[in-house]
């Protein structure tokens, strides 16, 4: 039985171990075509998030120096 | 006649001697930190400091898990006053990363503590290195007693071996 709220907290971040590759938008050519860029998203910010963001940054770095 | 004692009622109520007025322990005046930011500006310069790195380290070479660390860390500075339980909660997974982040840079092997347990009769790490460590600290000394009592060495005396030599 898991008694330590650390375990839940830690693993409950819902962060891939896998690295997200940025999404590339379809260019328009015209000089009338409409601008396929997704509205950048509203940043959420929830502590849960911030955390989340702390976390994964953390971790980025924490993999350059495994992977050397 | 002998006439029974009055019972007194003046005597403290069990468990009274351990409690206190509302307001007078830490955690319960208002935190010092209220953000998750607030905390983490407290905790990561201390994490990395010179005071508490070799000990990081040591605890780490002896299997102890990084989220056990970081709750026993979280759960100090609630009852310092220092900031709630569950900014402390949000703070958990950053100072796990951070832990690990130190472990990693100085090469330490360490145990996450998220790993599933698989098998409840192997010995964990920790337990084998708290054993090795106290064998260590126990093996000068038994040394020591073995060098203070030499072993006695018989003398064994020849035995006559001629028909007519004397007996003891």
């Amino acid at each position: 039985m898991n008694v330590n709220p650390a375990v839940t907290a830690y693993t409950n971040l819902g962060i891939s171990d896998e690295m997200e590759e940025p999404k590339k938008t379809p260019v328009g050519t015209g000089l009338l075509s409409r601008s396929l860029e997704p509205k950048s998203a509203a940043k959420s910010s929830e502590p849960k998030d911030r955390v989340k963001d702390y976390v994964t940054n953390i971790r980025k770095a924490r993999k350059q120096i495994t992977n050397g | 006649m002998a006439e029974l004692p009055t019972p007194t009622f003046d005597y403290p109520i069990p468990g009274q001697g351990m409690t206190a007025e509302v307001g007078s322990r830490p955690w319960q005046n208002p935190p010092q930190y209220t953000t998750v930011e607030q905390a983490l500006e407290f905790y990561i310069p201390r994490l990395v400091s010179d005071d508490i790195y070799d000990s990081l380290l040591d605890s780490m070479e002896l299997g102890i898990p990084l989220t056990t660390m970081a709750d026993s860390m979280q759960s100090t500075a609630v009852m310092q006053g220092l900031h709630t339980i569950d900014v402390g909660i949000l703070a958990m997974p950053v100072i796990i990363e951070m832990l690990a982040f130190i472990g990693d840079d100085a090469g330490v092997d360490y145990v996450l503590g998220t790993e599933a347990r698989v098998d409840d009769d192997k010995i964990s790490e920790s337990k084998i290195a708290i054993a090795m460590k106290k064998m260590r600290e126990k093996l000068p000394e038994a040394l020591e007693e073995k060098e203070e009592e030499p072993m006695e060495e018989v003398e064994s005396e020849p035995q006559p071996s001629g028909l007519m030599a004397r007996r003891a």
